[in-house]
């Protein structure tokens, strides 16, 4: 892609084709709902495509569709008869803490796939992305920075908080 | 600089993989180039400074300020209504002419309406004594609970256009859903000389409503029935429908019945340029008497009642159309908030007394109790308008109604001391001449009724609550806070599902740990100010009414505050 032709149509479709199937994997980790996680990577194609003029370097492109596919996935939820978002705060945002290998194992919290799609149904959209960027794609710290927006340096913290999120919902749907 | 994060949790890999796992719809990639056929053409993106757009965003506020101001003192509210072009005849309000009209000022209860709309069917809100929940109207700003006298079974949503009576705010009353005139026909309503349906729902009829007085011995004064279901007995007139002034062809029946033992005409039968109908119920809850021919839409419905001259235990009946309802003439009020005050609250004060828009503005006792039905008469008394359409918190016994004047000697009340309701605490909206409704029962954090610990919930008390359920009316203590848009890239407009969304929070943040969503648009509902969409409106401190929908959500019905001296 060049930063001139990056977004003819028949460019752009062929960005679609390749990734299509990525954007709507993240979108059904996120969502946990197979027609949610339809209706916000449609958005998301749709999105880029009439913003594409936002994108000065094709080269991020990646970061910043998944950027858009990430504000699509928020839309959903609000969307979703306003389900309710509330972000579990145990620790200070700015604590960039290791995680402490004695974390009770996520395994003993977890009684089965209801109760982790229950709790992590609980997760802030962000703290959801940071789980997904980070555990299930394997994404690079920069990647995920540009992908949420925030700095490389807190990207470790913002992990931290989503994972120790998690566990307090866990412990929650567990009860 | 991976390998500076935790390390991969497979457990937790294992989950999102499972989440994230299935066939990618195979529809999905022509749904999406379908949808990027259909998108905007490409156009040049114009970037202004943040601080420059809210200058020109201030700039045009003031411009429309000035231009609503301006208006309101040239032109009365309602000349500056929008038109509601063939209504009722060849058209019903749409959703968003009926939500206008739920959000306004208080219609003149039993107001006939016809609308087009969709009933969510459900009988776990809005406890009424009178009537069974149907259901709630969708897509109003704040809840619309559609009553019934007939207890039938109903799907999970109703679709359609209906006729309705307007009970109270918030509440309407179902008198039948409309079937149009014809398929072919633009026409919502039967001409006169239309084929009427003689079995089945209800439909409309544009014509006049006439009488012709008979000689005859009544065994009582007509009565209205129900509201819902009006009677039709209206002795001694017989009541038509026609399509003039006069009704010929009625009158004949009459001279030649007169004449004759048994009628002899087909009361189902077109007379002339009339038909005989039924309407002494409706008459008198439309307050319209028989001195002339009234032209108007109408409610008919066909019944099956005793025939004419039977013996009261004969079983077989004789058909009937009856009226039910005068379709109203009425206007739609601008949306809210275009002619009231803006909000000036202070993002980290509560101040007593935000002046929000006053018909939501509900009023509560001194010390968060509720009035007692003597203070109401008191605050009634000394300013008899200042309450009308308003929502008040009162402890029964509640009067049905406190009609009071105010004049040299201090003024005086007439109240009908017969219960609304004998016990408990309730919202109680205020009508017309002092009529009183009620909205709903208090749900206290103990129960109902109950205000040993007083009966404001916290947000957390609504939050963690394991008692409370949908329907529920409870006042919370929190801050009216608006959201921020959810989504950060240039769209105009941007998609409904991006905000922004108001909230009941117990803090004046977007944050809060605790809070109870309510209806989009309650802030600039409730303030008359949209705000700024790239920060948080400023959030008004005060006492909420809410009918809760969940412990999360709800809609927000009244702030409340106690009365000033």
């Amino acid at each position: 892609l060049s930063a001139t032709d990056a977004f003819d149509r028949s460019s752009f479709d062929v960005l679609v084709r390749s990734r299509i199937d990525a954007v709507y994997r993240t979108s059904l980790a996120i969502l946990g709902s197979e027609a949610d996680a339809a209706d916000a990577t449609q958005e998301t194609f749709v999105s880029a495509w009439r913003h594409r003029d936002a994108l000065r370097d094709p080269d991020s492109f990646d970061a910043w569709l998944g950027r858009i596919n990430l504000n699509a996935c928020r839309a959903q939820l609000r969307r979703r008869g306003r389900t309710k978002v509330r972000e579990i705060r145990l620790f200070d945002p700015e604590d960039d803490r290791e995680l402490a290998s004695t974390e009770p194992a996520l395994a003993d919290h977890v009684a089965g796939a209801d109760a982790f799609d229950r709790a992590f149904a609980r997760l802030s959209v962000d703290d959801r992305s940071v789980l997904v960027l980070h555990h299930l794609q394997e994404r690079p710290v920069a990647e995920i920075a540009a992908v949420l927006g925030t700095p490389v340096g807190t990207i470790k913290s913002r992990l931290h908080r989503a994972r120790a999120a998690l566990e307090s919902a866990l412990a929650k749907e567990s009860r | 600089m991976n390998e500076q994060l935790p390390p991969i949790d497979s457990d937790l890999r294992e989950h999102l993989a499972r989440r994230s796992a299935g066939r990618l719809p195979g529809e999905l990639a022509a749904e999406v180039f379908t949808a990027l056929d259909s998108a905007p053409i490409r156009r040049p993106i114009w970037r202004v400074p943040r601080l420059a757009v809210a200058g020109l965003s201030l700039a045009l506020v003031a411009v429309l300020v000035v231009a609503i101001a301006f208006s309101a003192v040239r032109t009365p509210p309602a000349a500056s209504a929008p038109s509601l072009a063939g209504y009722p005849a060849e058209r019903a309000l749409t959703t968003a002419e009926l939500a206008s009209l739920m959000a306004g000022p208080p219609l003149p209860v039993n107001t006939a309406l016809v609308a087009s709309v969709t009933i969510d069917v459900r009988n776990d809100v809005c406890p009424m004594n009178r009537y069974q929940t149907q259901g709630l109207v969708e897509g109003m700003g704040s809840q619309v609970c559609v009553m019934t006298a007939d207890v039938a079974v109903q799907p999970t949503t109703l679709t359609g256009t209906f006729a309705f009576r307007y009970l109270a705010p918030g509440y309407l009353g179902m008198l039948g859903g409309i079937a149009p005139a014809s398929s072919a026909s633009s026409r919502l309503a039967l001409q006169v000389a239309d084929s009427w349906p003689d079995t089945g729902g209800t439909f409309l009829v544009d014509g006049w409503l006439g009488a012709v007085e008979l000689t005859a011995s009544c065994a009582g004064a007509p009565t209205t029935g129900d509201v819902l279901a009006p009677n039709g007995e209206d002795c001694p007139y017989d009541n038509w429908l026609g399509d003039g002034l006069v009704a010929a062809g009625i009158v004949a029946d009459h001279e030649y019945t007169a004449s004759s033992p048994q009628q002899s005409y087909d009361p189902l039968s077109l007379r002339g340029n009339a038909r005989h109908v039924e309407a002494g119920g409706m008459r008198l809850i439309d307050s319209i008497d028989h001195a002339a021919p009234v032209r108007g839409t109408y409610v008919v419905r066909p019944v099956t009642g005793p025939c004419p001259g039977a013996e009261p235990q004969a079983s077989r009946g004789c058909n009937a159309w009856r009226v039910l309802a005068k379709v109203a003439e009425i206007s739609v009020p601008p949306p809210r908030g275009t002619q009231v005050e803006a909000a000036t609250a202070a993002p980290t004060t509560a101040p007593p007394a935000t002046p929000l828009v006053p018909a939501l503005t509900g009023v509560i006792g001194t010390g968060n109790q509720p009035l007692t039905a003597d203070e109401l008469e008191t605050l009634m008394v000394n300013r008899p308008d200042h309450l009308a359409g308003r929502i008040v918190i009162i402890e029964a016994p509640i009067p049905t109604q406190i009609s009071c004047q105010s004049d040299a000697n201090g003024g005086g009340c007439a109240v009908n001391t017969k219960p609304l309701a004998q016990t408990g605490i309730w919202a109680v909206s205020i009508g017309a001449e002092g009529a009183l409704r009620l909205v709903g029962q208090i749900t206290t954090p103990i129960g109902r009724g109950v205000v040993a610990r007083g009966y404001v919930f916290t947000l957390d008390e609504v939050n963690a609550s394991a008692s409370l359920k949908a329907g529920d009316l409870v006042v919370v203590d929190g801050w009216l806070v608006e959201h921020v848009v959810t989504c950060n890239y240039d769209a105009t407009p941007l998609p409904a599902g991006c905000g922004p969304f108001s909230e009941i929070a117990s803090m004046a943040t977007d944050n809060s740990p605790a809070s109870v969503f309510v209806q989009q648009g309650a802030f600039e509902e409730f303030t008359g100010s949209a705000g700024d969409w790239t920060i948080d409106g400023p959030p008004v401190h005060g006492l909420y009414l809410i009918r809760l929908q969940s412990v999360l959500g709800g809609t927000l019905l009244a702030r409340l505050e106690a009365p000033t001296p």
